[in-house]
């Protein structure tokens, strides 16, 4: 047992040698394993956070019922009173325009802007929840409530998120070849420079052999080596994700404020960051296996 | 120890190597393979250290018929077989000691005891005070009894030396050949393939003599050097 950890620890000290003997090429490919890791993840993480965004609105649809901006406090009454008793409708909230103008002022960002307006252009507004959130239902009860007296406009506040899901899900599947692609790109890097390292170490694999080394051990110093480049490209990708994370939640956040939106990345679990090295160590190692592999038949 | 029974070679080109060769070594001889150049003295040694496997016949090393034996097996068998190259075969990035070492972390050893093993080794040829430089600094004689200590570090019983006094002056050679003369009367078996007769007369031991891949002639010599 001993001897085994022995001949492992050897191998690695010797995969840390040959590291620092080339380290320009080995940095290299490291830092284009970091980016095949990180594009992926990075775009997967923005596409989870979009999702989450219009998540609520695809899964609990309402109606925004705009007043007439002539519409008076009889007619908003009115309204007020039909929804109350309407069979369809599950529960509604009302904003007056004065509310509205008020919750506009509060946000610094807008408070100059509203502050110029002579009067108040916002119409009285009715959120309401269908009970039954099916696209027919709420376009029956948009059509009905629509034909209402004092009522200009309904909107179904449902419509950007179904077409917010529909671009995402197509970016979902360009991630996906992406992903593909990139993993494709890693696995050629790996094999590659696994390569140049054997052949690289033509002699000395040559005398081990001579003397008794068998292929497993022949091979294992070049598997250390790919593995090793994974878990590095992991963990500069780890790093890259946090500093993407950092840049756009520094530039969007703000953006999104002022829609009341909660644009924000959050930083990678540690799910999310077993899975980015599992898949670098899986990729690297098989790289590395098939590239010494090959190379090792070629050399003999 | 080792038994060839109708050995015969033949490479992927159609050369034949060897054609037909039939001979038995006993546990402590020492044997020289003569020939003139393309006589397949070096694959006959190639195929005694399981290198290469026959095309034809059986080679049975220690018991074992490497025909028999798959790539782990054979590269064990290999471990403890000791191997002499003319043209050393070193690794020029690592240290004397470091060379000596290889057989040994191959085998799994490792600490106290393999230290213990290299000193004993460089000792044995005279490279003990030598031990950390490089093999760049090395002469010719020097690099052939460092070839030799990475031969013997893991105490094989069989030595095979492909011309191991092939480029070396005749100083050098006598030097080397005390060497495995000593091996030899250490109880180790000793193949050895030369085509210098200085070699042969200085040591007396069995001379399998190589013609065109043949066996021409199997005798012993004895020298008075030898025996004193």
């Amino acid at each position: 047992m001993m001897a085994w950890l022995h001949q492992h620890a050897s191998a690695a000290r010797l995969t840390l040698r040959r590291l620092v003997h080339s380290p320009f090429a080995n940095l290299l490919g490291v830092l284009v394993i970091a980016f095949a890791l990180s594009l992926p993840a990075g775009l997967y993480r923005l596409i989870n956070a979009a999702t989450l965004l219009g998540h609520d609105a695809l899964h609990d649809p309402r109606l925004t019922m705009f007043m007439a901006s002539d519409a008076d406090s009889a007619a908003v009454r009115a309204v007020w009173d039909a929804l109350a008793v309407h069979s369809e409708v599950l529960e509604f909230r009302y904003i007056s325009n004065t509310d509205a103008l008020a919750e506009l002022k509060a946000n610094p960002a807008l408070a100059d802007v509203v502050g110029t307006l002579e009067h108040n252009p916002l119409p009285h507004t009715f959120i309401v929840r269908a009970r039954d959130s099916s696209p027919a239902g709420l376009e029956s009860l948009r059509k009905m409530v629509g034909s209402w007296n004092k009522v200009e406009r309904v909107q179904m506040d449902g419509e950007w998120a179904k077409r917010l899901a529909a671009l995402l899900g197509f970016f979902r599947h360009f991630t996906h070849g992406l992903a593909i692609v990139l993993a494709v790109a890693l696995v050629f890097i790996v094999f590659n420079t696994v390569r140049q390292q054997v052949l690289s170490a033509r002699d000395e694999i040559e005398v081990a052999h001579l003397i008794g080394a068998t292929s497993r051990y022949i091979r294992r110093p070049f598997l250390y080596s790919g593995l090793l480049q994974g878990l590095m490209g992991a963990v500069l990708a780890f790093l890259l994700l946090q500093l993407g994370s950092h840049l756009f939640n520094e530039e969007v956040e703000p953006l999104g404020a002022l829609f009341s939106l909660n644009l924000q990345l959050r930083p990678p679990t540690l799910e999310e960051c077993l899975l980015l090295a599992l898949v670098a160590l899986a990729l690297s190692w098989s790289a590395a296996f098939l590239s010494v592999s090959l190379t090792l038949k070629r050399l003999r | 120890m080792m038994a060839l029974d109708t050995v015969v070679k033949r490479y992927p080109d159609g050369h034949e190597a060897l054609r037909g060769i039939t001979l038995d070594i006993e546990d402590g001889e020492l044997v020289f393979v003569t020939g003139r150049s393309g006589a397949g003295k070096s694959t006959l040694l190639r195929l005694m250290a399981g290198m290469e496997r026959p095309t034809a016949g059986t080679v049975t090393i220690n018991g074992q018929d490497i025909n028999r034996l798959g790539p782990a097996a054979l590269a064990r068998l290999r471990c403890n077989i000791g191997l002499v190259f003319q043209d050393h075969k070193l690794l020029f990035d690592r240290s004397v000691a470091e060379n000596a070492a290889l057989p040994l972390q191959i085998a799994g050893l490792y600490g106290h005891e393999l230290r213990r093993r290299v000193t004993a080794a460089l000792e044995k040829v005279g490279l003990a005070d030598q031990a950390k430089a490089s093999p760049v600094t090395l002469s010719g004689g020097e690099l052939q009894r460092l070839c030799i200590a990475r031969a013997i570090v893991n105490r094989p019983s069989l030595v095979i030396a492909d011309e191991p006094t092939g480029h070396l002056d005749q100083g050098y050679a006598s030097a080397i050949l005390d060497i495995f003369k000593s091996f030899h009367r250490a109880g180790i078996t000793v193949v050895m393939a030369t085509h210098d007769d200085t070699t042969i007369s200085t040591l007396a031991g069995r001379i399998l003599h190589l013609e065109d891949g043949q066996l021409g002639g199997d005798s012993e010599t004895d020298s008075a050097e030898y025996a004193t």
